[in-house]
C-alpha cells in the first residue's frame, strides 16, 4: 500500500556490481501517476534520465516485468528491496515522485536514492518545480552526482588580485602554480575549501570559500598594508648624512664620554670606598668625602646616560623623517 | 641573548649607582650606638671603627670582653687570656712578637698604651690585661687592641706588671724577706736561681693585706715527695699563727693536693676540696675568690669553681703567705694579685684587620 500511496514517477535502477566494470541504467514508468502532474513528470524524466548518462560508468539496466512485479511486492519496504537489488546485481534505486508543493499548485519534484551498501533507510531531497528546465536540469545534475559519484562534482576557483610575490595555500598545501600571475585559476571539488596568500610587506589573506558544481568562485585578495614591515622598511631609509643626525651624534657621543668617564669614577671610588672599609681606614670626614664624590659621579654618569638616550632619540627622529616631511 | 642583554644593562648601570659595599666589612648604617657591634661607633650614619693608632702598626685586632660575672667589672681591674696551642684564646702564631697592646676612648678620641704582664711557659704565656673602663655585668665591650708591624720586630709591648696589678712581687730579683714581705720559722728563705725557696720549717706572708674579692696568682712549683704540710694561699693575720679566714692550696704526704677553706674567722674545720696530685712543674696556681664562691686555677685550667655554703668573711683582711713543714720545699718565682670579681668572662678575638695604603 505504501509504494501505491507514491506517485511513482520514475524508477531507474543502476547495476553496478563495481564501478569498474559495466553499470546498467532501467527505466520504469509506473501504473498510478496524477494526472494532474503527468506533464510535470514527463518533462523531469528525460532530464532525470540524460543526467544519469552523464555520469561515467553509469549504463542502463532494463526492468524486466518479473522485476517491476517484485518491486511493487516490496512495497517500499528498504529491507526488501535491497534483497532484490542484490540478487540482481543492482547497485542502488533511483526514484522521483511528483507532488503538490503548495495551494498554488507548484509541484514538488522529491528525489528518493536506496544505496545497497548505505543505510536502512531512503536519501531524500526536494526540489520545487519553477517552470525553469534549465535550473531543474542543474539540481538534478549535482543531485545525482552527489549520491552516486560525488567526486564528480567539480567547480572552478578563481583568485584575483595577486602579485608576482604572492604565495599561495590551497587548504593549507603550498602551490608552486600561480606564481608570476595576477590571477590564479584551479578546478576543485565541490565543497568548501581554505585560501591563504602571503605577500611581501602586507598583512597575510586568509578566507573559507566553496565550490559549487560547474560554477566559478571568486576570491578577490584584500590587500592590506602591514604597518610593522612599514616601519621596518621606514627604518631602512635612515639617513646619517643629515646635519640634525649628525648634532645629535655628537652630543650622543659627548654623553657617551661623559658617561663613561663619570661610571668609572663612580667605581673607582666606590672600590675605594670598599678597600678602605675592609681595611677599617673610612672615617668620618674622609667618610663623608668619598660619599660625596661617588654620589656625584653617580650623577654625572646618570646624566651622561640620559644625554646619551635623548640623543639617540633625535637622531632617530631626524634619521627617519624625510627631508621634505622636515619642519 | 637575555644573558648578553643582562650583561649589558650591568654595565650600563653598574656606574650610575653609587652603592659600595661596605656593610660585609661592619659598615652598617645605624641611628645610634646601639645598632653597632662592639669596638664601632655611629658616625655619619654608619657604623664606624676606631680610626688607625698608627700606621706604621700595618695590623690590628680587637679582643672583645663579655662580662659573665653578676658583678660589674671595675677599671683597672685584670683580666687573663692565653695565647698557646689550639683552644686557648690565640695560638702562638697569631700574636706577632711586636704586638703591643692598646685602647681607643672613644670619649677623648685618643689612643692609650695598655701595659700588660705576660705569665710566661715554655710553649704558651698568659697575657694579663687591666681593664681601660669598668663594664657592667653581662654587657660587651672592647678590652683591648692588638697592635703589630711586620711581625719581625722587636717586642713592642708594654710589660708593667706593677700597671697591671694591685700588687706585685718578682722574687727572683733580690734578697729574700724584703719588706713587705714577713718571714717566720728556722732561718730564712733564700734566692735560688730567679726564685726564692721556702724549706722546711718557713713562713713567708705579705704583710699588706688584701680584701674581698681578689685574684691572687703564686708562680711556684714545690720540691720533695715527703711532704708533711705545704701550703700556700691567704690567710687573717699577717703573724706567724693561723689565723682564719684561710683559704688556700695545701699538699701533704705522696704530693696528695687539696684545697682548703676557713670562711670565717671562728671556722674550725676546712671546707676540702681534693685535687689531682702535685707535679714538680713550675707553674701558676691562682686563687679567684669572691664572698660567696672561689675559682682555683693551675696555669689555664680551671681546677674547681666552689661555691661556699659558709660566706668568706666580707670585711676580713686577707693576707698571702707561704708555708712549708715536712722534708719538702717551695721554689717561688712570682705573686700578683688584682681586684678584679669573681665569675666567668669571655675575651673572644676578632679577625685582624690589615692597614693598607693606596
Amino acid at each position: 500500500m505504501m509504494l501505491r500511496g507514491f506517485l511513482w514517477a520514475l524508477c531507474l535502477c543502476f547495476s553496478l556490481p563495481t564501478w569498474a566494470q559495466s553499470q546498467k541504467v532501467a527505466y520504469f514508468e509506473l501504473e498510478t501517476t496524477a494526472p494532474k502532474h503527468r506533464n510535470t513528470l514527463e518533462m523531469a524524466n528525460p532530464i532525470v534520465w540524460q543526467q544519469l548518462k552523464t555520469i561515467e560508468g553509469v549504463s542502463e539496466h532494463v526492468l524486466t516485468k518479473r522485476d517491476v512485479r517484485r518491486l511493487k511486492k516490496c512495497k517500499g519496504k528498504t529491507k526488501c528491496l535491497k534483497r532484490w537489488l542484490k540478487k540482481r546485481g543492482v547497485f542502488a534505486l533511483f526514484y522521483v515522485k511528483v507532488t503538490d508543493r503548495d495551494e498554488e499548485r507548484h509541484a514538488g519534484i522529491s528525489f528518493r536514492y536506496l544505496d545497497v551498501n548505505g543505510g536502512k533507510r531512503f536519501k531524500n531531497h526536494n526540489l520545487v518545480w519553477t517552470y525553469d528546465a534549465d535550473l531543474l536540469n542543474y539540481d538534478v545534475e549535482v543531485l545525482v552526482r552527489r549520491w552516486l559519484k560525488p567526486r564528480s562534482l567539480k567547480g572552478t576557483l578563481k583568485v584575483t588580485g595577486l602579485t608576482a610575490d604572492t604565495q599561495i595555500w590551497l587548504n593549507e598545501t603550498p602551490l608552486s602554480e600561480g606564481l608570476m600571475k595576477e590571477v590564479f585559476t584551479k578546478q576543485m571539488m565541490a565543497g568548501t575549501h581554505s585560501l591563504r596568500v602571503e605577500r611581501n610587506g602586507y598583512v597575510p589573506y586568509a578566507k573559507n570559500f566553496s565550490i559549487d558544481h560547474r560554477k566559478e568562485t571568486e576570491v578577490a585578495v584584500d590587500w592590506r598594508i602591514d604597518p610593522l614591515h612599514e616601519m621596518n622598511q621606514g627604518l631602512g631609509e635612515f639617513n646619517p648624512e643629515r646635519t640634525e643626525v649628525l648634532i645629535g651624534a655628537g652630543v650622543a657621543g659627548a654623553g657617551a664620554l661623559t658617561w663613561l668617564g663619570a661610571a668609572i669614577g663612580t667605581l673607582v671610588i666606590g672600590a675605594e670606598v670598599e678597600k678602605r672599609a675592609q681595611a677599617q681606614m673610612l672615617f668620618g670626614e674622609t667618610h663623608e668625602e668619598l660619599v660625596r664624590q661617588g654620589q656625584t659621579a653617580a650623577w654625572v654618569a646618570n646624566a651622561g646616560l640620559g644625554l646619551v638616550a635623548m640623543a639617540a632619540g633625535w637622531c632617530a627622529y631626524w634619521g627617519f623623517t624625510p627631508e621634505e616631511e622636515s619642519p | 641573548m637575555k644573558v648578553v642583554s643582562a650583561f649589558f644593562s650591568l654595565v650600563l648601570m653598574s656606574g650610575c649607582l653609587f652603592i659600595p659595599s661596605i656593610e660585609e666589612a661592619g659598615y652598617n648604617s645605624c641611628e645610634s650606638e646601639k645598632d653597632c657591634g662592639v669596638g664601632r661607633q655611629c658616625t655619619a650614619g654608619y657604623c664606624t671603627p676606631p680610626p688607625w693608632n698608627d700606621e706604621s702598626y700595618e695590623r690590628r685586632r680587637l679582643l672583645v670582653l663579655e662580662n659573665e660575672t653578676v658583678s660589674e667589672l671595675p677599671e683597672a681591674g685584670a683580666l687573663v687570656f692565653w695565647v698557646g696551642a689550639s683552644g686557648m684564646t690565640l695560638k702562638l702564631d697569631e700574636v706577632p712578637s711586636d704586638t703591643r697592646y692598646t685602647y681607643y676612648h672613644a670619649d677623648e678620641n685618643t689612643w692609650k698604651t695598655v701595659p700588660v704582664f705576660l705569665d710566661t711557659f715554655d710553649d704558651r704565656y698568659a697575657v694579663w690585661v687591666p681593664l681601660s673602663a669598668s663594664l657592667a655585668s653581662g654587657a660587651r665591650a672592647p678590652l683591648v687592641w692588638m697592635e703589630s708591624k711586620s711581625g719581625d720586630a722587636e717586642g713592642e709591648a708594654t710589660i708593667s706588671p706593677i700597671d697591671v696589678f694591685d700588687a706585685f712581687y718578682n722574687f727572683g730579683a733580690g734578697e729574700a724577706c724584703v719588706a713587705p714581705w714577713l718571714c717566720f720559722g728556722t732561718g730564712a728563705p733564700v734566692p735560688d736561681n730567679a726564685s726564692i725557696r721556702v724549706a722546711d720549717n718557713q713562713m713567708m706572708v705579705l704583710s699588706e693585706g688584701l680584701t674581698l674579692p681578689f685574684d691572687v696568682s703564686f708562680k711556684l712549683r714545690v720540691n720533695g715527695s715527703s711532704c708533711e704540710n705545704v701550703f700556700w694561699g691567704l690567710k687573717g693575720g699577717k703573724n706567724q699563727s693561723f689565723d682564719p679566714p684561710m683559704l688556700g692550696f695545701n699538699v701533704g704526704t705522696d704530693r696528695d693536693m687539696s684545697f682548703e677553706v676557713y670562711p670565717r674567722s671562728d671556722s674550725l674545720a676546712p671546707e676540702i676540696t681534693d685535687l689531682a696530685q702535685m707535679d714538680t712543674v713550675l707553674r701558676t696556681y691562682r686563687i679567684h675568690a669572691g664572698t660567696t664562691s672561689i675559682r682555683i686555677y693551675r696555669d689555664q685550667d680551671l681546677l674547681a669553681a666552689i661555691p661556699l655554703e659558709t660566706l668568706l668573711e666580707e670585711e676580713g683582711t686577707y693576707y698571702p703567705y707561704l708555708d712549708v713543714d715536712g722534708d719538702c720545699s717551695i721554689e717561688i718565682r712570682n705573686f700578683w694579685a688584682t681586684s678584679t670579681p669573681v665569675g666567668s668572662v669571655k675575651i673572644t678575638p676578632e679577625s685582624p684587620v690589615d692597614f693598607q695604603l693606596f
